[in-house]
């Protein structure tokens, strides 16, 4: 049977001439090609579709990595901490900055919008939120920052993260041309202050500031 | 090489007889109509218009159920209780979002991406963080004593709402959670429950309180008795995203999906991997601890990897 491509009838629709006659073209053109209920269904796969798709999912499940931490942010990882925490930022090492937690590259991308997505999970031990200006103090807010950079530009980034253990999703859309793309993932904690604790009173360990893990890393591609 | 090879019809052409017949008589010859006939720009909506064949130009299926009690006024919010003891007590939030009696099946070259939302707020009473035998109690100097040092909590507490599927049978009586995630009932360290941190896709994260000192100074607090600023955490939502590519994971049949709460986890380590351990000291001793939950929502999406 054959589909109206425009104009299809409504129930009590005003009817003008012009919507049979686009029909009528339409119906004289198909003469030409196949009706588009002549095709048998099974001729259409996805494997026939894929030479000439329209999207592409990317798709990084970082916690399946080989890295020494599966999922996890991999760089400024002080493993001095007790055993009531994780291996993660510590003030003993890391004093604040970017880091890259890893790099993926967009192969075979033909150009067009993408829309890049970061999940994950992250920790910032949100000690030191003073604010209290009258106090003479110096409001000092800690919070654990990520950013998602592709061919070095940032498309994402969040403030992130103020207290405890939270999840988040931080996404973003670019327009890329075609071609390989390098994907960077960022992230960042608000360094120390003159203030800061940063080993316990007894035990003399490394206090955990700030740690980020559970990161699957998307991208979907809508081709021109 | 195609077996139709008459010139197309052209736009002011006449529609007689003679060419609509040899029109047809091209179309009914046996195997006129295939792959080379019709392949890349010969497909049509029909094509795409069939979700059993899994041709979708991009989405294949897309479902939405919502989950929790719908009530955005939190008048009678349900509660999650903290655990006393392994294995964790999983909450089971209401609602599931149902694929029917045939399931879903997550095939070759597809991803599943599923996003969720629910409405929840950890509450508790006394000082559940100063429990005996309570994780990540921190003992920090304090400027003038005595004491020498106070504690404090590392805030490194946290609930989880966790995303499960059914991939067994459509009664919806197997849950487990998704692919890539632990279920949190087995000793993983140092006799300690929980799972490691790379074994929680599908799982958001709460907080379950905020402390500080107020007015550190050179690493100390002021003493001689500082007091713990305790920053309640209202209505928050839980939120977060699951992609999961079929290959190379052996294909699933998905039935349906839904949440859990259960907690209070606290971070834990040994020399190799962190882990997310279960703290059931936390209630004891008049302190108690609870999530409250209200509305939520479940979206799922199939889609064609390209």
């Amino acid at each position: 049977m054959k589909r109206w491509t425009q104009h299809q009838p409504r129930p009590a629709q005003l009817v003008e001439a012009q919507q049979f006659n686009a029909e009528m073209q339409a119906a004289r053109s198909s003469m030409a090609s196949l009706d588009r209920t002549q095709f048998p269904l099974a001729v259409l796969s996805p494997a026939t579709l894929a030479p000439s798709a329209v999207a592409r999912v990317y798709l990084t499940e970082l916690v399946n990595g080989a890295l020494a931490y599966p999922g996890q942010q991999n760089t400024e990882l002080d493993t001095a901490t007790n055993a009531e925490s994780w291996a993660g930022a510590t003030y003993d090492i890391y004093s604040g900055g970017w880091q890259t937690c890893f790099v993926t590259t967009l192969n075979g991308h033909r150009g067009g919008n993408t829309i890049v997505e970061l999940i994950g999970s992250g920790f910032c031990n949100g000690w030191d939120h003073v604010v209290q200006p009258a106090s003479g103090f110096v409001i000092n807010e800690k919070f654990l920052s990520t950013r998602i950079r592709v061919n070095g530009v940032t498309v994402a980034e969040q403030g992130g993260i103020p207290h405890g253990v939270q999840t988040f999703r931080l996404f973003g859309a670019v327009q890329l041309p075609p071609g390989n793309h390098e994907v960077a993932v960022d992230w960042r904690g608000v360094g120390p202050t003159a203030n800061e604790p940063v080993r316990e009173y007894t035990g003399n360990e490394p206090i955990l500031r700030y740690h980020l893990f559970n990161m699957t890393f998307a991208a979907y591609a809508r081709f021109r | 090489m195609s077996r139709i090879n008459r010139p197309p019809v052209l736009p002011g052409d006449p529609a007689n007889a003679a060419q609509l017949n040899a029109a047809y008589t091209d179309f009914s010859q046996l195997g006129a109509v295939d792959q080379l006939n019709t392949r890349d720009s010969g497909f049509d909506l029909a094509h795409f218009q069939a979700p059993a064949t899994g041709n979708g130009p991009v989405i294949i299926r897309s479902d939405s159920a919502n989950v929790g009690t719908g009530d955005i006024y939190h008048s009678a919010s349900p509660v999650a209780p903290a655990s006393i003891a392994a294995p964790p007590t999983k909450t089971v939030v209401s609602g599931v979002l149902s694929y029917g009696a045939n399931g879903q099946v997550l095939a070759d070259g597809q991803v599943l991406r599923v996003y969720y939302n629910l409405a929840v707020r950890p509450k508790y009473g006394g000082t559940p963080w100063d429990s005996p035998g309570a994780l990540g109690q921190y003992d920090v100097p304090v400027t003038t004593g005595p004491p020498p040092n106070v504690f404090i909590s590392d805030n490194a507490h946290f609930w989880l709402v966790q995303l499960e599927w059914d991939i067994t049978s459509s009664a919806l009586i197997n849950w487990i959670p998704v692919d890539g995630a632990g279920n949190f009932n087995g000793v993983v360290v140092a006799g300690r429950t929980g799972d490691s941190l790379q074994t929680m896709r599908g799982c958001a994260c709460v907080p379950a309180w905020n402390l500080t000192y107020n007015r550190w100074r050179d690493g100390e607090v002021p003493g001689p008795t500082p007091s713990i600023e305790d920053r309640r955490i209202g209505w928050s939502s839980a939120s977060t995203g699951y992609v999961l590519l079929k290959n190379p994971l052996t294909s699933r049949t998905i039935y349906g999906l839904r949440l859990v709460i259960h907690g209070i986890y606290h971070p834990y380590r040994d020399a190799t991997t962190n882990y997310a351990v279960l703290d059931v000291n936390l209630v004891s001793g008049g302190n108690t601890a609870e999530m409250e939950y209200d509305q939520g929502n479940i979206t799922a999406i199939f889609m064609r990897e390209q």
